[in-house]
């Protein structure tokens, strides 16, 4: 089911009602509500997948059971390592079993001898990224003490399976959204109204700039031969802000609903195109798998705390799996690759930490200087999206020598001024409302009336502005 | 909660009352048309409920088979009763429903079908798919083609004025903008077809561009095959025939265009189901040669093309013996 359908329309009123009609001091019932409904939710798109979720759900519930009873140092390692297997075998088998095969196979004919081994026709569960690295959070702190294992099986069942973030997103610490299914939640005014309207500016984000941005992004890359240099770089433009309006719009949709149901859920994104240096776009940029992977992966490898050439290898493991996360397609581990390679130089002379605030906070402009740093750690960025979206390596340095030559320096063979003009009044209030949570959390400067308006204006330009219905792309990884 | 639930009806009621007011500002003007009976569709639709089974053979498509097909040309050279029931962006699935109404009034020997890709292809203009529907006398066909033939997106388009008129406020906020064209009255009507007697201009040739391909369109072949199917279905199981043509377009686009995805792709498809399938850009080319000035515009063929598509499509049914 996507939030963009008008299934979820319906869905979406029906759980809330009756959630709020079993009442906050009814825990168990309503985690028990949540439990069905994000069930149904995900047996929407394909029920079978439903028992691997199950699958994993009874797993890490009992091997934490297990681990709060076993104070064996040896014992606890092994079930540990149990739960890592069983979620990472799924994961491994559903995205990863494809690419490994085919590259095994390229190898040995790279070497001049044959291997037969059959690929399978697999389909990869949605969101089975994001729910076995959430459920992993769960085992390895309480393999680390840093939680209580979860005696609430049905409460531990609504976790893995939270449907407003199930199957793109944020992927919340157990640490964090686990607890909140144990306590007892009162509807709260202020919160329901602030989540709706992160759900609005979600939906205006996917619906209007994301899918609107993808029409044009798939023309250029997909006839990438036959555009001119300028236009090529506008068709990453146009995949920057497809990819960003989609996957922060999924978040803030995600964020509006938990918090219309009493939950709070991490920030995912926090206007990353307005960073000043690439590491603090990885501090604003997917918010939560970032934080994850430096804290079940980069610290445990000893982080930047050792020598020069332990950060180095570090960074790149960090930046590869984290690329290699995405989909099983070299173009991926590229792109995380060349992201290390943009964020080394900052490591190494220790001005990673350098741009930690907000940039021009308090101001309506940037300085200059501010400016220069912005556009450049964009278009830097915008060369690595030319490797996630390209469909294999090729491509991608196919479409970047055809950007960067004398053609650069011609016309747009492609400009659509209407869904240039949205962008620029997207990023215009997403400036304005860069020091909330979302663009238009502190919209409340405005009387009623002209917030009204602003709302209902969202809404004419959605309606008026559907592109094509595009899934969310997040959905795929 | 109850202050929640109370803002969220306000918040309701002002969508539902934004909704009435774009419903009266697009739909007011289609009201008066049918109060003077000079809407098109309403024509069309009165034609074939009140003469019953009086026309031979029933053009189908969208605005291109209206432009094209002049029933007084068909109906002279081979002496039938034909009619038009073109109807602007007609896809393929409209065109199915259309027909199961058309059948209930009418029992054409020959169904002719114009094919162009935008015909199944992602994008539908629901405002003229429901000014079409809206004139069906059988409402239990009215209700398949919105939750059969569009489902949830339908049923929506249906409900929700905002959406079904999205198109139509999309371009009115980008008029805002730039100067908009002065819209041309459709009067000329003959028997469902538009006579129209405008010539492109050599400015507006310059501005043209490629024919749909599957590139520039999102042609849904599944979609196509599924509801082309049902049509030939229904088709033969009132013993007529199906034809199927595309109407040609204006030769200075077809040279912009490289490679006939449509002319391809319709071809072997036809040849596969065993359907005659004449393309009017390429039959007997030599006789009937298309210039620009046989065209109103970018796609549409005027009087001067009517002529020729309208004694192309005779001759393919007498040299065939259809």
């Amino acid at each position: 089911m996507l939030f963009n359908s008008i299934e979820f329309f319906v869905f979406l009123p029906i759980v809330f009602g009756l959630y709020w009609l079993v009442g906050g001091k009814r825990i168990k019932e309503q985690n028990l509500l949540i439990a069905i409904a994000s069930y149904v939710f995900y047996g929407w798109w394909d029920w079978r997948f439903l028992s691997l979720i199950l699958f994993s759900t009874i797993v890490d519930y009992s091997i934490g059971i297990a681990l709060g009873k076993n104070e064996k140092p040896n014992k606890r390692k092994v079930l540990l390592w149990i739960s890592i297997c069983v979620n990472l075998g799924f994961l491994g088998f559903f995205k990863y079993y494809n690419f490994f095969v085919d590259s095994l196979i390229d190898s040995f004919s790279f070497f001049g001898s044959e291997l037969s081994i059959n690929t399978l026709n697999i389909i990869l569960p949605v969101g089975i990224s994001f729910y076995t690295f959430q459920t992993l959070s769960y085992t390895i702190d309480v393999y680390n003490k840093r939680l209580e294992p979860t005696k609430n099986f049905v409460g531990f069942m609504a976790f893995v399976s939270f449907f407003p973030q199930l199957v793109a997103g944020p992927i919340e610490r157990a640490t964090n959204l686990l607890p909140q299914f144990s306590k007892e939640r009162s509807f709260n005014y202020v919160n329901a109204v602030d989540g709706l309207r992160q759900v609005l500016w979600g939906l205006f984000k996917k619906i209007v700039i994301a899918d609107n941005c993808a029409k044009y992004a798939n023309i250029i890359f997909n006839n990438h031969t036959e555009y001119n240099g300028s236009t090529l770089l506008l068709g990453a433009f146009f995949f920057a802000f497809q990819i960003y309006g989609d996957f922060s719009g999924y978040s803030d949709i995600a964020i509006g609903i938990s918090r219309l149901f009493g939950f709070n859920l991490k920030r995912n994104f926090a206007f990353p195109y307005f960073s000043r240096d690439i590491a603090e776009f990885w501090r604003r940029w997917h918010i939560s798998l970032s934080s994850w992977f430096r804290d079940y992966l980069y610290i445990p490898l000893g982080g930047s705390r050792g020598g020069t050439k332990m950060k180095i290898r570090n960074t790149f493991i960090i930046f590869i799996v984290s690329g290699f996360w995405h989909g099983a397609n070299w173009t991926f581990i590229i792109w995380g690759a060349l992201n290390a390679i943009y964020f080394l130089p900052l490591l190494l002379t220790n001005k990673n930490r350098l741009n930690t605030d907000l940039v021009a906070e308090g101001k309506y402009f940037a300085s200059l200087k501010e400016f220069g740093q912005m556009a450049f750690t964009f278009f830097i960025t915008l060369i690595a999206w030319v490797f996630f979206r390209a469909d294999n390596v090729s491509h991608a340095f196919s479409y970047l020598s055809r950007t960067f030559n004398t053609s650069l320096f011609s016309g747009f063979e492609i400009f659509p001024n209407t869904i240039l003009s949205l962008i620029l009044f997207f990023i215009m209030v997403e400036w304005l409302g860069r020091s909330g949570e979302y663009a238009i959390e502190k919209i409340d400067f405005l009387n009623k009336s002209l917030r009204w308006a602003f709302y209902m204006l969202l809404i004419i330009l959605m309606f008026s502005f559907t592109g094509e219905e595009q899934q969310f792309i997040y959905f795929q990884f | 909660m109850k202050k929640f639930l109370k803002k969220l009806g306000v918040f309701l009621l002002l969508f539902i009352a934004l909704n009435l007011v774009v419903d009266y500002i697009y739909n007011s003007a289609a009201h008066e048309a049918i109060e003077n009976k000079t809407h098109k569709n309403y024509l069309k639709w009165t034609d074939i409920h009140q003469n019953k089974n009086s026309y031979d053979l029933v053009i189908m498509g969208a605005s291109r088979a209206y432009y094209a097909f002049n029933p007084d040309i068909i109906d002279a050279s081979l002496n039938i009763n034909s009619y038009n029931m073109g109807t602007s962006a007609q896809d393929i699935v409209e065109s199915y429903y259309s027909l199961k109404e058309i059948f209930e009034y009418q029992n054409p020997k020959y169904v002719v079908l114009d094919l162009f890709f935008p015909l199944s292809d992602n994008v539908h203009d629901y405002s003229q798919i429901f000014s079409n529907a809206y004139f069906f006398n059988s409402n239990k066909t009215k209700f398949e083609l919105i939750v059969e033939g569009y489902g949830g997106s339908g049923i929506a388009n249906y409900i929700l004025p905002v959406v079904k008129f999205n198109n139509y406020i999309k371009q009115d906020l980008m008029g805002l903008f730039k100067e908009r064209e002065a819209i041309k009255p459709e009067t000329n009507w003959i028997k469902g077809h538009l006579h129209d007697t405008v010539t492109v201009t050599k400015w507006k040739i310059e501005l043209f561009e490629p024919i749909p391909n599957f590139r520039n369109t999102t042609f849904d072949k599944k979609r196509f095959a599924t509801y082309f199917n049902k049509i030939k279905a229904l088709i033969e199981s009132h013993n007529s025939k199906l034809i199927c043509v595309r109407v040609p377009y204006p030769p200075s686009r077809l040279e912009l265009s490289g490679h006939d995805d449509e002319h391809e792709y319709y071809s072997n498809f036809m040849k596969s189901v065993e359907i005659p399938f004449f393309d009017l850009n390429t039959y007997k080319k030599e006789t009937y040669y298309y210039i620009d000035q046989d065209f109103a515009d970018y796609h549409h063929p005027n009087y001067r093309g009517a002529i020729k598509a309208s004694k192309q499509l005779v001759e393919a049914i007498k040299q065939n013996k259809l």
